[in-house]
């Protein structure tokens, strides 16, 4: 009896003080400053939804990518040409990697198993970074400027998003940037880093995301306001959501610009950045459906969502404001103010393991 | 010095080709009195048509460049960046600018979303960033009690 005591004793502690599931990470975001030089990757947690940390990850952060483990992230800088390697679990700088990035490097992403990074240059092609030798291992060329980059849930296939281009970018003559335009999403083969498909979407690629079984990318595309629906498994796109836009927000040119998915799936979230709204849609039916506008900071610029699709994070850089929305009530949460000038742009949530253990 | 973003090399970026304006659909009247103290930005809207038959809205700012007494002080630029539309903060007092090593203690204007530069003391010029060239600028007649804005380069109402 004595003993059976003891077990119980036993067991009603151990589950007392086992981390469960849900305390085992510490969910955060991580903001690239981009007019900053230091201080440039801001950390904030999302339980608390402050700011905890500060560091500096080259110089202009502009793509930020996080494996399955998600106890490191990966931060390439626009300017320096490097690639920072972050411990997420000490929220420390591990090393940067000087390789040879090329001309400007993107916003790549990074293998479920950390082991490759496809990292894009405005150059016109994708370099295969393997993380453990710390070799670029191949080059993926595409048409234009290599811009965004989604990576398949299963890791099978990633996406290349490149940049049409046209004179905005030409007339930069120290960077050589292509000039050729392609209107079209490459597929390549995550396990032999080929390309093995396009998918022609009519206009320059922009920012994209894919839903949670993988089957659907979205993505914004160049003179579109809203977004793309891609069939992954057809690659072709399928369907078209649409803004609905005022009389006078018509007569300004803008850009849809930052896409994520939220509840489980269901709704696609995108900006209008130079009206400085938010939509979101529901993508259950065909084609997707607008369901809520918000009024946001000054050009909202990147979105993304919590890892359990329940809130969503809309970065608005020229009001150094972060704000948070409750995707249920679709109502405003709440708001991070940055100090002036921050100018908060790409961003990417990490649930870090609370120990490397 | 950061290669690539010191001064321009083509000439495309500085103001050295012919500028081309189109009109307003009606003039903007700035009263005068509104612009007295140098580098008070005001702002103001004013639509365009870009062929076909596109209505464009433009946002801009008229201010008062340091330098007072001569009518050639006043400018008016369109706050539509060159690179990508978003657009652009006016700086009064610029420090440790972006994308640049360059040293302007003049004010400025910075686009938050890639970092571009424009040099507010020269109607808007292109100093750093991506963006192509300088910010698109008013045609502007100063009157006796009023500023009016009349045009804009022609080159902004494809991009805005």
């Amino acid at each position: 009896m004595r003993t059976l005591m003891l077990v119980f004793g036993f067991i009603v502690v151990a589950a007392a003080i086992a981390p469960n599931a849900q305390n085992a990470t510490v969910e955060k975001l991580y903001i690239s400053l981009e007019n900053l030089e230091k201080d440039n990757l801001a950390v904030v947690d999302l339980t608390t939804f402050k700011e905890i940390k500060r560091l500096t990850a080259g110089s202009h952060p502009h793509g930020l990518t996080s494996p399955r483990s998600q106890a490191v992230l990966y931060a390439a800088s626009e300017v320096g040409g490097v690639v920072t390697l972050v411990d997420t679990v000490r929220d420390q700088v591990i090393k940067t990697f000087h390789v040879g990035f090329g001309v400007e490097p993107q916003n790549g992403a990074v293998t479920p198993d950390g082991r490759f990074l496809y990292q894009p240059s405005y150059a016109g092609y994708w370099q295969v970074f393997d993380t453990q030798k710390e070799e670029i291992v191949q080059y993926i060329h595409t048409l234009g400027i290599g811009h965004n980059t989604v990576m398949a849930p299963d890791g099978k296939f990633v996406y290349l998003l490149p940049i049409a281009g046209g004179e905005g970018h030409w007339r930069r003559p120290s960077l050589g940037l292509p000039r050729t335009q392609p209107k079209e999403v490459t597929v390549v083969d995550a396990t032999t880093h080929k390309a093995v498909g396009t998918i022609p979407v009519g206009a320059g690629p922009r920012p994209g995301t894919i839903s949670p079984d993988g089957r659907r990318l979205y993505i914004n595309v160049d003179d579109h306001m809203g977004f793309l629906v891609i069939d992954t498994a057809a690659r072709k796109v399928i369907s078209k959501a649409t803004m609905t836009l005022t009389a006078d927000e018509q007569a300004v040119r803008s850009r849809s610009h930052g896409i994520a998915v939220a509840n489980d799936g269901k709704e696609v979230w995108t900006n209008d950045v130079v009206h400085a709204v938010t939509y979101a849609f529901d993508v259950t039916v065909d084609p997707p459906k607008q369901i809520a506008r918000f009024a946001v900071g000054r050009q909202p610029y990147w979105i993304v969502t919590s890892k359990d699709g329940k809130t969503v994070y809309v970065n608005c850089p020229s009001d150094d404001v972060l704000i948070a929305f409750d995707v249920a009530t679709k109502k405003e949460k709440a708001r991070l103010q940055f100090p002036k000038g921050s100018h908060n742009t790409r961003m990417t949530v990490v649930a870090a393991p609370r120990t490397t253990s | 010095m950061l290669i690539g973003f010191g001064r321009p090399l083509d000439f495309s970026r500085g103001r050295q080709v012919p500028v081309r304006y189109a009109p307003l659909t009606a003039p903007v009247r700035i009263p005068l009195e509104a612009l007295t103290a140098p580098w008070q930005p005001v702002s103001f809207k004013a639509e365009a048509v870009a062929p076909p038959a596109r209505r464009v809205l433009l946002t801009g700012v008229v201010f008062r460049r340091a330098a007072a007494g001569q009518t050639q002080n006043v400018s008016a630029v369109c706050v539509t960046c060159t690179h990508e539309q978003c657009q652009v903060d006016f700086v009064a007092e610029p420090a440790n600018l972006p994308r640049t090593d360059r040293v302007i203690t003049h004010p400025v204007f910075l686009c938050a979303c890639h970092s571009s530069v424009f040099d507010a003391m020269d109607e808007g010029a292109w100093v750093a960033g991506p963006a192509p060239r300088g910010l698109y600028r008013f045609r502007l007649r100063v009157g006796a009690d009023a500023v009016e804005i009349d045009a804009v380069e022609e080159e902004a109402l494809s991009a805005v």
